[in-house]
């Protein structure tokens, strides 16, 4: 096992010798870590993470699992009963939307991800994902955080933890997403109980209205998106004379009071490190600064904007990056799949973008691209007291779903695992959402039974007591 | 054995395990010497990794299994005793050496031939029932309290403390530092007692001060101080997970509970009980049976059932066996960690396994919990409360009459208007169409309603999507059809419409008897609110479950768009806050009323002035506290195999723990049962007594201060740990004379000065040889900030509010949620109020200096200070006047320097201008706070934004002056307490 050290110490080392007291975070401070656990247990295959979230539930008899039964047993019951989901559900229901073949592997894909369809060659499909319960809140909580209930750390916190950072100038785990939070919100990008700093930092990424066919909108300010990273009063000339006034007070009074106190350089460092980030992190954002032909790729739309700031960040070293679709569960078509048809438009081009954006920047191959939602739906038509009107929606449906992966050595081209021939249940090798963070954790060289961090008399892991990394869709 | 004298029998047996005056003593063959030298030993240092856990796969538990490591007879042949005396690779234990007494007792033992009494073997029982065996009982935080035997006076020392301390570190060959500074002392003791820093006047006071004395009566100045509640009471929120809201609660989808009101009357609560230094085990009681205890005290303490009545209480809906186990656990977690310093919550799946602490313990605690149920206490007499609710009742019953009549007056609208649908679809076809007339021109000549015709103007023209009755007349206005063709074609449109209206209302009418079937009683079900409430599916979202009739869909869709909503395109009305168009007959509000008789006009219009004035006499709601009651029935938990509420097994009669004193807790929950027996516990006492140490030296005697079981720490110095237990029993359980034994002791007053040797010997402190400098935590940041600007407003209790740059009180005061901490309390490492926190990380990241850089609070307190030093006569005054209230100091000669350096160069106009007209508070916004600051749902809207609706307070100019003095609030001495 080869084990990645960013400091001669390894943590555990380093506590040993300090104690773990205030040594702990003296010594965060010094070698810049935050307190993050040093290194890796495998030979990472991806070193960064962006999770494409298309939150409320996208259906994938619609999108990426094709049902050729449900068009022949279209209006008929499903056999031997329809299965609890939230509502209730009626007669099987065919898909609205037409299918094609793309690419090399001939992956059929609806009308809805035309864009995503010409990257098919690199994205391998899990149609066999499910998760607990069918509802959004603990489905969420589940998908991103391991467990039903809020109050634990999330993915991108426990990457964080397990791998530090690469930019100590912008915080390593961040979250994008138009106007208000989604459904549950900030437990998404907990921290829970580790230290504060692996908190997911969220970014209101609002930067175009979606009805606005502009590429930008003129009143977007890189500089407003992050608080405290930007304040119009002060200039940075004026903070350079304030931090370097500062430095040498500092200076003055530890030879007087004769202070060593790996504390206090922690603090200094972490000032300089704050004043480079006033003009890194707005960078980042500035997505002005990108070419036309590269802002036409992503498409308009808030979702669009999303999704290239992801790739920017991802590119100057945050290790995690979320892009929520937008606010509430926009994907949750309970009344009529054609809904789909307006997020499917927000989304697919910047997706696709997203594949060949990293791929022309050379980040693809250590990248990791995760997209999809918290569950599936049902082939079940809705009929519920829920079906608001028309009864042309599916329900939620945990039992089957797919979610893809692209990058980051993933085997491009390939599906696997299936539902039953209506696509309602995994049948062929199922994959728990904690298997599915088992493997985001391995491909980024974390043994998940070894990323634990240890709260209330108990060692806490993301994926509990479960999670089988998924070996075969790893090239 | 009863379990009590089991207790005492061990007491005896173990009197010894922190006895320092063993000489003699029993034989090393003897089972006392085992029992007394040998098992404790193996107990406190071992048994962390050797026994169910194999660690090496080395076991010491038995004989049988410990013989693999040792040679009876032999013990430099043993590995086992190599490995204690570290002369070979393995060092154990880990991190650490044992005693040489120690060590020598155990090399004895093997060599006398390594004697295992039988009666230890006994232990594994045939039944196979969890037993606990005497290796388990011995351990240390489990034993009674034992009286130490007080070390030899010392010159250094001056209370009992130091004597144990300085035993201690000459043990360990380290001498302690000098004494603290008066300054640094007062500013220490100030911080640490009330959380804020002291003001100028009593710091001189107190250097002046040379009696004997002085520094006593500055603690018991702080002591007495309302500030002191507000700083420990917070430090007990931390253990007792406070939270306002939980995340069910404030779901942004609107479901559930709004956050807990009144969850301020807890935390005010806790303030007053620690302000009147209300005994420990009263303060214990209170918390988890305030409504169990005795009369007089009831009303007064019943929001100490906050700590459960608070929450969390998890999301109800999916799961709901989960959901209330999950709760449970809760509960079981935060007792057992917060008040016993033990980890029952391990217990949940499977027995624990380091602690004895077996499934079915856990399931007897939880089923406490089972039968406590949500309850709120109003807090006004009961005459109000009727007051209120009577008129509560009003009001709905009002709103419910115009929803009732709004919804029959637009139902019948609709359908007077479906029998018009022929003559509006002939104007229409005026309009669009060969004729092209204009369309208010038709509706003039033809007496029609203009708004009406332009919704079907456009109804008729929506591509025809979702249903197959107008595809003709759409081809017909294409093929620019004559009117014949027209009338025919809206003749039928309206026979259908009216057709698959009665079709509709029918069915209708079925749905609800099918609803009414299937929901017994006689009132139609309501959606359930309070925790607790939900206990299936159908409480969450009644009739949801229900298979309704319905229209075919081509039939439904057209009622839908003509009588509910426009089915347009781009609408998903399953989004909230989706514009929803009503249907083309559909209208409501204004709409609706101006199609109404004058009558009903009038009808409407006095219903809806009579539920305004109701509401407006209506007073705020009555305060109530967050609490619990009994269950009606209590009944005993079943135990869930492998933690899972639906496998379940056998019954789990309600008592305390094993290990401890496994009595009944029979009384109705057990809660108050549950809470006698905590208090009874010693572990109890080194739990509360080890908290507040830590929060006066910065790291505990335990430094897992909820965790006293085999996988926390042992005490760096048991004897003191004791020491102090034992006089807090002594002493009634007083917190203020605990704190005022700690302080005046030479420990607590020496100065965090370094020392090589000693940091060789012991870098992280734990022996107590010097102050341990650390950093602020988040409320004695931003308390102290508005101390020394002067502005803080010392007002108590009430509810909390968001900490915007506005809210000038303590940090105790604002809001707490559990959905979204504060992003300035998270930011200087607030605990998560989801679980029960045991101690606070300090980090050091750049974020936190970003907020002192740019955010408007910080840079706002520093223009206050600097109005003050601006009166000074020149800028070296002004200086050392800062540095005076800054750091209750004298500026040093080249601090003086320094800031005249950085004034000289900075551009001084803004200065001049400020001081020739200086800017009144009650002046327009001279300066808009920074956007930055309000972004929405911005990562750090902490001190960043206000509230929606406050009213927003000019803010100061930014000056020089104020930024030199910020530049003195970011600094580490104003930030690290030394």
């Amino acid at each position: 096992m080869r084990r990645k050290q960013t400091s001669p110490l390894t943590r555990r080392d380093a506590l040993c010798r300090i104690g773990n007291g205030f040594g702990m975070m003296a010594f965060a401070g010094m070698i810049g870590e935050s307190l993050a656990r040093a290194g890796t247990d495998f030979t990472p295959r991806a070193k960064r993470v962006i999770f494409l979230y298309m939150n409320g539930g996208l259906s994938q008899v619609d999108s990426f699992d094709r049902k050729l039964a449900l068009e022949k047993y279209h209006g008929q019951p499903l056999p031997g009963g329809s299965v609890a989901t939230e509502r209730k559900t009626g007669t099987l229901m065919k898909s609205p939307f037409t299918w094609k073949k793309y690419g090399q592997c001939g992956m059929e894909i609806s009308e809805l991800f035309p864009h995503l369809g010409e990257c098919a060659d690199d994205i391998c499909w899990i149609r066999s994902v499910y998760t607990d319960i069918p509802n959004h809140e603990p489905a969420m909580l589940m998908m991103n955080t391991g467990f039903s209930q809020a109050g634990r750390p999330s993915l991108g916190a426990w990457l964080t933890y397990g791998l530090g950072t690469e930019n100590n100038n912008l915080p390593g785990f961040m979250v994008l997403c138009p106007d208000v939070p989604t459904t549950v919100g900030p437990p998404l990008w907990s921290n829970a109980f580790l230290p504060a700093v692996h908190q997911g930092t969220y970014i209101s990424d609002k930067v175009a209205e979606r009805q606005v066919e502009e590429l930008i909108d003129k009143k977007f300010d890189p500089k407003k998106l992050v608080s405290y990273i930007y304040n119009d009063k002060f200039s940075l000339d004026e903070q350079r004379r304030e931090l370097d006034l500062l430095e040498k007070l500092d200076q003055v009074r530890k030879q007087r009071e004769e202070i060593r106190d790996p504390q206090l350089e922690a603090a200094i460092k972490s000032m300089e490190t704050a004043y480079r980030m006033q003009t890194e992190a707005p960078e980042v954002f500035d997505i002005r600064k990108e070419s036309d032909a590269t802002l036409k790729s992503y498409g308009p739309g808030s979702t669009a904007r999303g999704c290239l700031m992801a790739v920017r960040l991802i590119e100057k070293g945050v290790r995690m990056v979320q892009v929520y679709y937008a606010k509430g569960d926009p994907w949750d078509a309970h009344t009529d799949i054609n809904a789909h048809r307006k997020n499917a438009k927000d989304s697919d081009q910047p997706f696709a973008a997203v594949i060949r954006d990293l791929k022309s920047r050379g980040l693809f191959k250590d990248t990791l691209v995760i997209c999809g939602s918290e569950f599936g739906r049902t082939p079940v038509v809705e009929i519920g007291a829920g079906a608001n009107g028309i009864a042309n929606g599916r329900d939620h449906n945990p039992f089957g779903f797919t979610m893809w992966l692209s990058g980051g050595c993933v085997k491009g081209g390939t599906i696997y695992g299936a539902t039953d021939e209506f696509g309602f249940k995994a049948v062929e090798k199922p994959v728990h959402v904690h298997d599915l963070h088992a493997t985001i954790l391995y491909l980024m060289g974390i043994d998940h039974t070894k990323l634990t961090y240890r709260y209330s008399g108990r060692d806490f892991r993301l994926t509990d007591v479960a999670g089988n990394v998924i070996h075969d869709i790893i090239a | 054995m009863p379990a009590h004298a089991r207790i005492i029998a061990q007491a005896v047996l173990f009197a010894g395990v922190f006895s320092t005056a063993y000489a003699g003593g029993p034989s090393a063959e003897s089972t006392d010497f085992f029992e007394t030298r040998v098992r404790p030993v193996l107990a406190n240092n071992c048994y962390s990794c050797h026994t169910n856990s194999q660690l090496g796969g080395v076991r010491l538990d038995s004989r049988e299994s410990i013989l693999k490591v040792i040679v009876p007879g032999d013990p430099d042949r043993s590995a086992l005793i190599a490995a204690i005396r570290q002369t070979g690779k393995v060092k154990m234990p880990m991190g650490g050496k044992l005693k040489d007494q120690e060590i020598q007792d155990l090399a004895a033992w093997v060599k006398a031939g390594a004697l295992w009494p039988e009666s230890v073997k006994a232990a594994a029982n045939p039944k196979g029932e969890y037993v606990i065996t005497a290796e388990q009982r011995a351990f240390w935080s489990f034993q009674p309290l034992q009286n130490p035997a007080i070390p030899p006076p010392n010159e250094w020392a001056t209370t009992e403390i130091d004597r144990f301390v300085i035993a201690k570190l000459a043990q360990q060959g380290m001498k302690p530092v000098k004494a603290a500074d008066k300054r640094t002392l007062i500013l220490r003791a100030s911080l640490d007692l009330t959380g804020l820093p002291p003001r100028l006047e009593d710091v001189a006071a107190f250097e002046k001060d040379d009696a004997p004395d002085a520094f006593a009566k500055v603690v018991d100045r702080l002591l007495a101080s309302p500030a002191y509640g507000e700083r420990w009471g917070r430090i007990w929120l931390d253990v007792a997970r406070y939270g306002e809201d939980d995340y069910r609660s404030l779901d942004p989808m609107g479901r559930g509970l709004n956050p807990y009101p009144f969850a301020y009357l807890y935390r005010d609560w806790v303030i007053k009980a620690i302000n009147d230094d209300m005994a420990y085990d009263a303060f214990v009681k209170a918390q988890l049976a305030a409504d169990l205890i005795d009369e007089n005290s009831r009303a007064r303490n019943l929001p100490a059932l906050g700590f459960l009545g608070l929450g969390p209480w998890y999301y109800d809906n999916g799961a709901v066996e989960i959901t209330r186990a999950d709760e449970r656990h809760d509960r079981v977690d935060v007792v057992s960690r917060g008040f016993l310093g033990l980890t029952a919550g391990c217990a949940r799946c499977h027995d624990h396994k380091y602690d004895p602490i077996p499934t079915k313990d856990y399931y007897s605690l939880a089923g406490v919990f089972l039968n406590t149920v949500y309850h709120e206490y109003p807090q006004v007499p009961q005459a109000l409360v009727d007051e209120y609710k009577k008129r509560e009742k009003d009001i709905e019953a009002r709103q419910k009459l115009m929803g009732e009549f709004s919804n029959v007056e637009s139902e019948q609208l609709a359908e007077a208007l479906a029998f018009q649908a022929s003559k509006y679809m002939m104007a229409a076809w005026k309009i669009t169409g060969d004729n092209k007339s204009d369309i208010a021109m038709v509706a003039g000549e033809d007496k029609l309603d203009y708004e009406l015709l332009d919704r079907w103007v456009k109804f008729l023209a929506k591509p025809p999507k979702h249903y197959p009755y107008l595809t003709k007349w759409q081809e017909m206005i294409q093929q620019k059809g004559k009117k014949a063709e027209a009338q025919k074609l809206a003749d039928d449109f309206q026979k259908t419409l009216v057709e698959v209206m009665f079709e509709h209302k029918e069915i209708k009418e079925e749905n609800e008897i099918i609803a009414a079937k299937a929901m017994p009683g006689t009132k139609k079900k309501k959606k359930g609110n309070l925790p607790n409430e939900f206990v299936t599916n159908d409480d969450f979202c009644p009739g949801c479950g229900l298979e309704l009739k319905s229209l075919p869909i081509e039939k439904m869709n057209l009622w839908t768009d003509v009588f509910q909503r426009d089915l347009a395109d781009d609408v998903n009305p399953d989004v909230p806050g989706s514009k929803v168009k009503p249907g083309l007959l559909s209208f409501r509000g204004w709409g609706l009323e101006r199609q109404l008789s004058p009558e009903r006009k009038s009808y409407i219009d006095g219903l809806r002035a009579d539920i305004e004035k109701l509401q407006k006499e209506q007073p705020p709601h009555f305060p109530y506290a967050h609490g619990v009651i009994e269950a009606e029935k209590p009944e005993n938990l079943r135990l869930s195999l492998r933690g899972s509420p639906y496998n379940l097994g056998d019954e789990t009669p309600r008592h305390f723990l094993s290990v401890l004193d496994p009595v009944p807790l029979s009384h109705g929950s057990g809660r108050l049962d549950l809470a006698e027996q905590i208090v009874k516990q010693p572990i109890a006492m080194r739990v509360i007594v080890n908290r507040v140490w830590r929060s006066h030296m910065g790291t505990g005697i335990v430094d897992t201060p909820s965790n006293f079981g085999v996988t926390g720490e042992r005490p760096t110095n048991p004897e003191l740990l004791e020491y102090l237990a034992q006089r807090f029993v002594d002493e009634g359980m007083s917190l203020k004379k605990l704190h005022r034994e700690i302080m005046l002791s030479t420990v607590y007053q020496l100065s965090d000065e370094d020392s090589k040797e000693n940091y060789d010997k012991d870098p992280a402190n734990r022996f107590y040889w010097r102050a341990n400098r650390h950093r602020m935590d988040a409320e004695q940041i931003r308390d102290s900030i508005l101390a020394v600007a002067g502005t803080l407003e010392t007002k108590m209790s009430g509810p909390s509010e968001p900490l915007t740059p506005d809210f000038k009180r303590r940090t105790v005061y604002g809001k707490i949620s559990r959905y979204r901490l504060d992003d300035y309390l998270q930011l200087f490492d607030f605990p998560s109020p989801n679980i029960s926190a045991e101690k606070r990380f300090t980090t050091s990241v750049p974020l936190q200096r970003l907020f002192f850089m740019n955010s408007d609070f910080v840079q706002q307190q520093a223009e206050v200070l600097a109005q003050s030093v601006t009166t000074e006569p020149d800028n070296s005054a002004r200086i050392r006047k800062a540095y005076r209230l800054v750091f209750a100091r004298d500026a040093a000669p080249d601090e003086v320097q320094l800031g005249l350096d950085y004034l000289r160069s900075e551009p001084m106009k803004e200065y001049e201008e400020h001081k020739a007209k200086p800017v009144k508070k009650d002046e327009p916004d001279a300066d808009e706070p920074g956007e930055s600051e309000f972004m929405a749902g911005g990562m750090m809207s902490g001190v960043g934004p206000r509230a929606k609706g406050e009213e927003k307070k000019p803010m100061l100019p930014t000056t020089v002056w104020g930024r030199y003095i910020k530049v003195l609030l970011s600094s580490n001495e104003f930030l690290f307490v030394n």
